[in-house]
């Protein structure tokens, strides 16, 4: 999904551009320069030539001079002398050197310059000049014809002759010489005030040319800037108003120059731009997240890869991220991030242009959605796992065990608020918290509320398991918190279903009511489930409730078992704290009567039983004088070996202490912490727990508690609550 | 939800701080539950925040002249607020460095937040109950909580 290319796609251009006119402008200053200082140099060539020709045409001047002095020097001195010699040889040297110069100054040549070296000369072309030089020759020829002899010296007319005619043109040649420097002087002016001119004309041009480029072009980036500066401020409107972060990723990751304002508070970062992305993203996201993201990014920027192909991959899609909170806090977010390719003119990816929406709130309603579904799959198989339970009874359960559990919390809390020493340690809060545990576990089992009592018997599990470490310190117990943690949230899933139950109840009540025109609020009285019923039912005795926990029990043990019960309903005159403790200790008795007292039919088959063990609870109850319950199995009673045995092997006693016991002694160690004759553990028994939280129950309440056994035959134990006597059917011994 | 060996990540590693840099190992209380309207802070917190499989945060608290005591033990001569905030930092530090290695790359942890005195902003676990891990060094009480609810 590239950016698209826009509709009119630019022609490549060849030249420069924009730039051209500047750069014609530019050549035109140059060239204009150009011209002017060839001319300049051309011009100054000539005036330098006309120069040589105006120094020759004043040298010209002097020599018509020189000559005539020199051939009045030679007529006068007298022959042979030093004198005349020397004034020949000055009249030969004037003579040749005019003669060549002026000869050069009107057919062009060479003649010899001031510093004696040889001139090339130019005819002159000046009008004035020409009829100088020509009228010059004019003269000069008959002079010159004059002087030959003179000059060979051979002749005194000839001499005469000569000095008559150079008297006579003397001042002509002069005035021509002088007329011929004048024009070439003139000429030569002449160039230098055309030099002048093109260099004039040469700088206004170009100064023309300066100011065009300058007045036109300055025009122009105006224009451009105020473009630019609009298309920026637009950008910067767009990028600081946008919820939505936008920001531009280079191939080396690196956020471009200009992030959307909004992404500082996506991504919780007051700095972003010209940062590194991935190290920023690191900090923000899972490391599985990141390395995928990483690869991920390394792929958009293959250009051969099929972006609509790949993009499903994209890691970033829906991601959550902690970013720092405005007091530095971590903040959970969600962000889509989504990218797309950049591409330039020659469709080269040149950016990934990268979008950051903050998707929380819909992920988050996401979430919640899920988190109903899921909580109303549980709630569903909740359900089906309380629905067996009378709702009064439920309630009844759930306030105990909520309240049993933060017992045991505040137990917790308690010693773990105390400072402790390097040699103490936590035994005795398992021993503390023990009886509550199991105490709901039996509740949980009674009411038939089999996750709760697997829950309850894992934390009792964990309990016995630490009991048997050489040291239990706090950290053994962090297990126990979990597993406590597990149980509170249990019983919390129970009552909310209860209550949501209750409510709908009442609220199919209040419409039926309604419906059949009764006065309001006379449902609401008596629903079946109404959670807002305030005083818990007394907590019940019946032989139902006990036969139920009784058969669920032998299916576990593989073993057949019935329940016989009297009395239980004289148990109602008792108060609730009395029935609440019986009901506990009633349940343990008849867990042991079902693990360890009745045998399984194989083993009944083999003593001579029948198959169907018995176990009979046998109750009596008054008012003012207290209560006797019997608790009887015909199992294989207490077998002073098995218990011998399974004490030896607990490696609590040596075999001396135990020879020493006797059978009562043997007897009592079913009242120790752990002890359990119980092979292995099971929902029932086995574990060693429950007679001695039997006993103490008992005794808490003033009671007593004694048993009467006869190995193979029975096992029976008789609990009595102040002020009642025993019934003296059976012979008791006390414990 | 939280099991016990992760729940054990954090135990150890706020531990073993102490067996490693201040010369006494600490040593680990009863813990407990908490609900999220309890507050258990001391002077400086350490706190990191946890997302993706669990939601919340860990932080590690203690008492200021806990960590006084433990800058002594570590040869500083300056107690100042700064310097035992780098300390309950450093042990959030460890936290989070530890957790992210053994909790698996689905957790994200945040970077550790320094806090002196009782953070405003610090919120438990709603939907679940928080774990309170005392932990004791020498005389001093300090406190690892764990509140993190299912992601």
């Amino acid at each position: 999904m590239n950016v698209a290319a826009p509709s009119t796609v630019p022609r490549r251009r060849t030249g420069f551009g924009k730039y051209r006119t500047i750069v014609l402008s530019i050549a035109l200053f140059l060239v204009f320069d150009l011209g002017v200082l060839i001319l300049n140099f051309y011009t100054s060539s000539e005036i330098s030539t006309d120069a040589v020709g105006i120094n020759l045409a004043g040298r010209q001047r002097m020599l018509s001079q020189r000559l005539v002095k020199a051939l009045h020097e030679f007529g006068a001195a007298p022959a042979g002398s030093t004198e005349a010699t020397n004034a020949l040889m000055e009249l030969r040297n004037t003579t040749t050197l005019f003669d060549t110069t002026l000869s050069a100054f009107e057919r062009g040549g060479e003649t010899t310059g001031g510093d004696g070296r040889a001139v090339l000369l130019q005819p002159v072309s000046d009008a004035r000049g020409r009829a100088a030089v020509e009228a010059a020759l004019k003269l000069w020829q008959p002079l010159k014809t004059a002087l030959d002899p003179a000059l060979r010296g051979s002749d005194a007319a000839a001499l005469h002759e000569a000095v008559r005619l150079a008297s006579s043109s003397n001042l002509a040649l002069l005035r021509l010489m002088n007329d011929l420097t004048t024009a070439l002087e003139q000429v030569a002016a002449g160039k230098a005030d055309r030099l002048r001119l093109i260099q004039t004309i040469g700088i206004g041009l170009a100064l023309a040319n300066f100011f065009l480029i300058l007045f036109h072009f300055i025009r122009q980036l105006r224009d451009s800037d105020t473009r630019a500066e609009t298309a920026r401020r637009e950008t910067v409107e767009i990028l600081d108003t946008v919820t939505d972060g936008l920001f531009l990723l280079d191939r080396e990751l690196t956020i471009g120059a200009q992030p959307s304002k909004s992404l500082h508070g996506l991504f919780g970062r007051s700095t972003l731009a010209n940062q590194p992305f991935l190290p920023m993203l690191r900090e923000i996201v899972s490391e599985k997240v990141y390395r995928e993201a990483a690869d991920f990014l390394d792929v958009l920027f293959r250009e051969h890869v099929n972006l609509k192909l790949v993009a499903s991959l994209n890691p970033l899609h829906e991601v959550e991220v902690l970013i720092p909170g405005p007091n530095g806090e971590p903040q959970r977010k969600y962000l889509g991030i989504e990218f797309t390719r950049v591409t330039d003119a020659h469709s080269a990816l040149v950016h990934l242009l990268v979008t950051v929406r903050d998707i929380t709130v819909r992920i988050e309603l996401a979430r919640q959605l899920e988190l109903s579904r899921r909580q109303a799959e549980e709630q569903m198989s909740l359900l089906l796992g309380i629905l067996h339970v009378e709702p009064p009874r439920l309630r009844e359960f759930i306030d105990r065990a909520d309240k049993a559990l933060h017992d045991i919390n505040a137990t917790l809390r308690r010693h773990g608020s105390k400072h402790l020493s390097k040699r103490d340690e936590y035994r005795g809060v398992l021993n503390e918290i023990f009886p509550t545990i199991h105490a709901l576990k039996g509740e949980a089992g009674l009411l038939g509320l089999e996750f709760f009592e697997k829950l309850a018997h894992d934390f009792e599990e964990r309990i016995v398991e630490l009991r048997g470490l050489k040291r239990v310190g706090g950290d053994e117990l962090i297990g126990l918190a979990v597993q406590l943690d597990r149980l509170i949230g249990s019983v919390e899933a129970v009552r909310a279903m209860v209550e949501r139950l209750g409510s709908l109840q009442q609220g199919f009540a209040q419409e039926a009511t309604a419906a059949a025109g009764a006065p309001a609020g006379a449902a609401a009285e008596t629903p079946a489930m109404a959670p807002t019923s305030t005083a818990a039912p007394l907590p019940e005795l019946t032989v139902d409730t006990f036969r139920f926990l009784v058969e669920r029990l032998a299916q576990t043990e593989h073993k057949r078992v019935q329940l016989l019960a009297s009395g239980l309903d004289t148990l109602a005159v008792s108060g609730a704290e009395q029935i609440t403790a019986l009901r506990e200790v009633l349940v343990q008795l008849l867990r042991n009567a079902v693990a360890h007292g009745i045998e399984t039919p194989e083993e009944r088959h083999l003593a001579g039983k029948t198959d169907v063990g018995t176990i009979r609870l046998q109750a009596r109850a008054d008012a003012s004088a207290g209560i006797e319950l019997i608790c009887h199995d015909d199992g294989r009673g207490l077998d002073p070996g098995r218990i011998r045995a399974a004490a030896l092997q607990s490696g609590r006693w040596s075999e001396d202490e135990l020879d020493a016991m006797g059978t009562a002694g043997l007897r009592a160690l079913l009242f120790e912490p752990g002890f359990t004759t119980a092979a292995e553990a099971t929902l029932a028994a086995g574990r060693g727990v429950g007679m001695d939280v039997i006993k103490h129950r008992v005794e808490a309440l003033g009671g007593t508690l004694s048993v009467a056994s006869e190995p193979g035959r029975y096992c029976a134990w008789r609990i009595t609550l102040p002020g009642l006597p025993g019934l003296g059917e059976l012979s008791f011994e006390t414990t | 939800m939280l099991n016990e060996t992760q729940l054990k990540v954090f135990v150890d590693h706020a531990t073993h701080y102490f067996s490693a840099f201040a010369q006494e190992p600490a040593i680990v209380r009863v813990p407990y539950l908490i609900s999220h309207d309890e507050s258990l802070v001391y002077d400086y917190t350490g706190v990191i925040g946890v997302s993706g499989a669990f939601r919340g945060c860990v932080y590690f608290t203690a008492p200021a002249r806990m960590m006084q005591y433990l800058l002594m033990t570590q040869g500083e001569t300056e107690h100042s607020q700064e310097h035992c905030l780098d300390v309950v930092g450093e042990i959030a530090n460890t936290l989070a460095g530890n957790a992210r290695r053994e909790l698996g790359s689905d957790f994200m942890i945040s970077v550790p937040i320094r806090i002196a005195g009782k953070p405003e902003q610090l919120t438990l676990a709603r939907s679940a109950r928080s774990y309170a891990i005392p932990i004791q060094w020498r005389v001093y009480s300090a406190a690892l909580v764990v509140s993190l609810e299912d992601g």
